[in-house]
């Protein structure tokens, strides 16, 4: 067991949700996610969160959209499709009841 | 001083330092072959570009020209090709660990297959020829020869070998073959090297069209093709390609992919 992978693997399990969620509220271009992931301390190296976007894309959650920017080259703007507002919320349900489900197991076992 | 070059990365226009621009080439190639079996590598790929084209200018700073460390800081906020990988993560420490797979990833020294892209009649020579480090393949080819005039086993071991030797079948297989281990830049060499190999195949073809009638026989069965390309092989006229180049070019291109298809990315 090591358990440098094994934080990662937490980390990637939940890293949908997250960047889900951060296109959910507005819309946002890559750089723009990085950042929030950055200061969260969610994502190490950014390469990490381009093919899981073009994933995403794909699967039909999200599409995108060129915009002009003031400073350089057109940016590609993320939305969520009304299949991915649909998956986030499913996501999220799950999400809910893991949080309760680990705060259940954990604090049991610290109140023993 | 320093030699820079103009390039355009994600929209944006760059002057570079040489070092800065191969440095840069090296990590597009490194991701390229990281993201071979992608269908959207070419997407990921140009979003990874304008990123680094962001982040490279946050870090000009009104200077003109990108340095190597320009880059270097770039490249490593993107990460390590090895490093950027949506898959679920497997265990990183698996070149330490005891599972049989991974033995083959420890292992670069050199193993002895049958060379399949450059035989006479089984690549069994070739394959030793690479195994011993010989740069000609004929030597080996030649022994053989000899020791089947001569002493008269030559054919014996040689079809032992055609037997018992396996045929380099994978990339990481040939990588093996030569004495390298299979890392990104092993494998986007070995896929430039299939191009040079599909512009000589294209050349063949063309010769052996243009050339039909005449030197029939010049081709002795042990002569080795030339290695360097000819002034002439890739201007060619416009014209209608004829088919069998076509079906060759066709060819050429299935072996390689499936020369690829079980390469393992260390």
């Amino acid at each position: 067991m090591n358990i440098d992978n094994m934080k990662a693997q937490m980390r990637k399990g939940i890293l949908e949700l997250c960047i889900m969620s951060i296109i959910a509220e507005k819309e946002v271009y890559p750089s723009d996610i990085i950042n929030k992931l950055k200061e969260v301390e969610l994502i190490v190296v950014e390469g990490t969160l381009y093919p899981l976007l073009s994933r995403l894309k794909n699967a039909g959650l999200l599409s995108y959209s060129w915009r002009e920017s003031s400073a350089g080259p057109p940016r590609k703007y993320f939305n969520l499709t009304t299949d991915g507002n649909k998956f986030l919320a499913e996501l999220n349900q799950n999400w809910s009841r893991l949080v309760n489900a680990v705060n259940t197991t954990t604090q049991t076992k610290r109140d023993e | 001083m320093n030699k820079t070059t103009q390039i355009n990365l994600g929209g944006i226009s760059f002057s570079i330092d040489e070092d800065a621009f191969r440095r840069l080439d090296l990590y597009l190639h490194e991701l390229e072959a990281h993201f071979e079996y992608s269908d959207s590598r070419s997407e990921i790929i140009a979003d990874i570009e304008a990123r680094l084209a962001e982040l490279i200018t946050e870090k000009l700073r009104g200077s003109d020209i990108v340095t190597i460390k320009n880059v270097a800081d770039a490249v490593k906020i993107m990460g390590a090709p090895s490093d950027i990988d949506d898959e679920p993560v497997t265990d990183q420490t698996n070149k330490r660990s005891n599972y049989g797979r991974q033995a083959w990833d420890i292992k670069t020294g050199k193993r002895l297959f049958r060379d399949p892209d450059d035989k006479v009649v089984a690549g069994v020579c070739s394959g030793l020829a690479a195994y011993f480090g010989i740069q000609d393949p004929i030597w080996v080819r030649l022994g053989f020869v000899l020791a089947s005039v001569t002493i008269g086993f030559g054919l014996i071991i040689y079809i032992a070998a055609w037997i018992l030797v396996p045929e380099a079948r994978t990339a990481g297989d040939r990588l093996a073959m030569m004495g390298h281990s299979a890392n990104a830049k092993n494998i986007a060499g070995m896929i430039e090297r299939g191009l040079d190999d599909l512009s000589e195949t294209i050349k063949e073809n063309w010769e052996s069209i243009t050339k039909k009638k005449s030197d029939k026989n010049s081709r002795n069965f042990f002569m080795r093709k030339s290695n360097s390309i000819g002034d002439d092989v890739l201007v060619l006229p416009r014209i209608t390609v004829p088919e069998k180049i076509v079906n060759s070019v066709k060819s050429k291109m299935r072996s390689m992919s499936k020369k690829y298809d079980d390469s393992q990315y260390v």
